[in-house]
């Protein structure tokens, strides 16, 4: 019980500080991602597509199937996410129907995959590829894997901190956010740096995406979707303003409460969907909270015209 | 006055041809949508069995009276569900809850219908469709309400808080679906007494429910000062408000008419075509297909009618795909990939292959005529 609160807990946590995190690069830059939960959705079936094909193919689970998975989940994502790149960079689309349709598209695009390599089935039963049963032997319990996994997390989060906050790449891609004709005058492409934002948040995505189901108790079988996280990891983004620090103590936090509602979940009553209504009914009360004050990049969701000077 | 005098046929042809409109851009858009949909089915089923899927939508060999009255009755759906979201969008409001409202009203009409006495004591089904009719609306409104106030009050995204309460509405349904019967609730332990025999009566009811709703919708958006009020909200709420309106009062009757029309699909998905509230895993997909009728629509009341029907024939027969062996849900593989194009129309307001050459030609005319003379002058 306590190993697999932990346990959760890591996982979660590294779920959703990345997934949140796609958000924030994306955001920062000026360009509101809401197919975060898209890019996961492709994630995960990349992960899930890739471990099933090798392992089909060599007979036994190696080690490093689960590693190409989530590269191949993050390569999956970032396709997914440069459809928004371009319509919301390049065509001026509106950001947010853009990216509502592309949370349409991936799970049929997922669907289709499944389908394509399970001979008709509609799902994968997941526990066979997942990363967790690869590594998890007598001497090492399932959770130092899931605290492995959330250690190398943390140490990419710190990564990306310092490139957000100390390097000219984050100066100007906040900036990009912020002000993107000042940026254009300092002789920067606009365009460039929001590219590369939006490539590291389907990165982002993709990789907490592939991390869900390679994971996570909660996915015993892949149906092409992701239950509502990147919905959530966005609200996290919000509870913390848009600043890094409070963005991965948010999503620590929310895996927590989350976490604790789906293990006490089925010990407290028989229904236990009272319980699992809890998280999203969290956010729900605590958005009140802290919008009012909202600390927003200013230039987000405005097409960026270069107007030639 | 020379406007009045042009014949129906230019103006028709002034309609088609001139690129301004947006017309232009979202049947090209509808039609790259359609390529780029198809191009995706063959590549993963084989041009057979993209040629199979794409024949059983349109030419059925399945069609008997009640799939085609199953297929009428999501075209009212699909349309009441666009219009919900074509509504806010006027106002300026992204809907995405419109699939969470038509479930909790549908929720708590079928829990009062289960669970209450004196609804079990009318007798008359008439009766006990009429008072659900306003318990489904006047609930659906309440869930709109709730993101109403929060963006009106505390300025909490509609987009995240909708998505939040659609997920909350689904653990409702299996929080009941689960405690009550199996998987999906059904009235009166399965006595399927709404709706069988009576498809096409449903079926139609339902669309006239639709017609009138998009003429209403249209007339108070285009002919009245309060949906004018409101789209005037909807474009900027800081020139509304230099205008004197009351744009949170706005803000907050935009939610509310959006929850009425939410409501009017929740009636005509679970009381008029369904019998029971299935049990979901996920917010229904018709409220997210509402939003690809309202953009192809153009966001145009009157225009969410064909839209919608398109839509229907898109996602709705399936039964000659559940044959074939193929899932079902491959056509929305076509709603998807149309939406995304939909979405990026702009796109096409800078495809204009015939103006970009000529202005190629001139440019390179220009540069001729400029070579020539620096080279006359340099002699």
């Amino acid at each position: 019980m306590f190993e697999s609160i932990i346990g959760g807990l890591f996982i979660l946590a590294a779920i959703y500080s990345l997934a949140s995190l796609s958000g924030l690069f994306a955001e920062r830059s000026g360009t509101i991602n809401l197919s975060i939960n898209g890019g996961m959705i492709m994630g995960a079936v990349g992960y899930i597509m890739t471990s099933k094909l090798i392992v089909d193919d060599i007979g036994t689970l190696e080690w490093w199937v689960p590693i190409i998975g989530l590269l191949v989940g993050v390569i999956f994502s970032i396709l997914v996410t440069s459809l928004l790149s371009v319509a919301a960079i390049n065509f001026r689309g509106d950001h947010i129907i853009v990216g509502t349709a592309i949370n349409i598209l991936a799970p049929i695009i997922s669907l289709i995959i499944i389908i394509a390599i399970s001979n008709g089935q509609q799902f994968i039963p997941t526990t066979s590829y997942q990363l967790i049963t690869v590594f998890t032997s007598d001497s090492l319990p399932a959770w130092l894997i899931q605290l492995i996994v959330m250690l190398s997390v943390a140490v990419l989060v710190g990564g990306l901190f310092y490139v957000m906050r100390f390097t000219s790449f984050g100066l100007r891609l906040r900036a990009a956010g912020e002000n993107p004709h000042a940026l254009a005058a300092a002789g920067v492409s606009v365009f460039k740096i929001r590219h590369l934002a939006m490539l590291i948040s389907g990165a982002l995505a993709g990789l907490s995406g592939a991390i869900a189901v390679s994971g996570f108790i909660k996915f015993s079988s892949y149906t092409s979707t992701i239950f509502g996280m990147g919905f959530i990891a966005l609200a996290i983004l919000i509870l913390g303003q848009w600043r890094m620090q409070w963005v991965i103590l948010g999503a620590v936090a929310f895996s927590a409460i989350y976490i604790l509602a789906y293990v006490y979940g089925p010990e407290i009553d028989e229904n236990q969907w009272y319980i699992y209504m809890v998280p999203y009914a969290v956010i729900l009360i605590t958005l009140p909270l802290f919008s009012a004050k909202s600390r927003a990049p200013k230039a987000e969701g405005i097409p960026y015209v270069n107007t030639g000077r | 006055m020379e406007t009045t005098n042009k014949s129906v046929m230019t103006k028709i042809k002034e309609f088609i041809l001139t690129p301004t409109y947006s017309f232009r851009n979202v049947i090209l858009s509808l039609l790259l949508g359609f390529v780029v949909a198809y191009v995706v089915i063959i590549a993963v089923y084989g041009i057979d069995g993209g040629n199979h899927i794409l024949r059983s939508l349109f030419e059925q060999d399945f069609l008997n009276s009640n799939t085609v009255a199953s297929l009428v009755s999501k075209f009212a759906v699909l349309g009441l569900a666009g219009l919900a979201v074509a509504f806010g969008m006027k106002a300026g409001i992204l809907n995405i809850g419109v699939s969470g409202q038509m479930t909790a009203g549908g929720l708590v009409g079928y829990i009062l219908i289960d669970k209450s006495d004196w609804m079990q004591n009318v007798d008359h089904n008439a009766g006990v469709l009429a008072i659900a009719f306003f318990v489904v609306i006047a609930v659906s409104v309440l869930t709109s309400l709730v993101a109403g106030v929060l963006k009106a009050f505390f300025k909490v995204n509609e987009v995240i808080s909708t998505i939040m309460i659609n997920w909350i509405v689904v653990y409702f349904v299996k929080l009941n679906a689960n405690s009550e019967k199996g998987d999906s609730m059904i009235v009166n332990g399965g006595d399927t007494r709404f709706v069988a025999g009576n498809e096409w009566a449903f079926a139609i009811v339902g669309v006239a429910i639709l017609i009138f709703a998009a003429v209403a919708a249209w007339l108070y958006l285009s002919k009245t000062k309060g949906g004018f009020k409101l789209i005037a909200t909807g474009h900027s709420q800081d020139v509304a408000k230099y205008a004197g309106y009351n744009s949170k009062v706005l803000l907050l009757k935009s939610f509310i008419y959006s929850g009425v029309l939410a409501g009017l699909a929740g009636y005509v998905y679970f009381f008029l075509s369904y019998n029971e509230i299935p049990g979901i895993e996920a917010p229904i997909q018709e409220g997210f297909t509402g939003i690809a009728v309202a953009l192809v629509a153009m966001v145009n009341p009157l225009a969410i009618v064909p839209s919608a029907m398109l839509f229907a024939l898109l996602t709705g027969p399936v039964d000659g795909i559940v044959v074939a062996g193929f899932a079902p849900d491959v056509v929305q593989v076509f709603s998807g990939v149309i939406t995304y194009f939909v979405a990026i129309t702009t796109l096409f307001l800078y495809l204009r292959p015939i103006n970009w050459m000529k202005m190629k030609i001139n440019t390179s005319k220009q540069k001729n005529t400029v070579n020539e003379t620096v080279a006359k002058e340099a002699k």
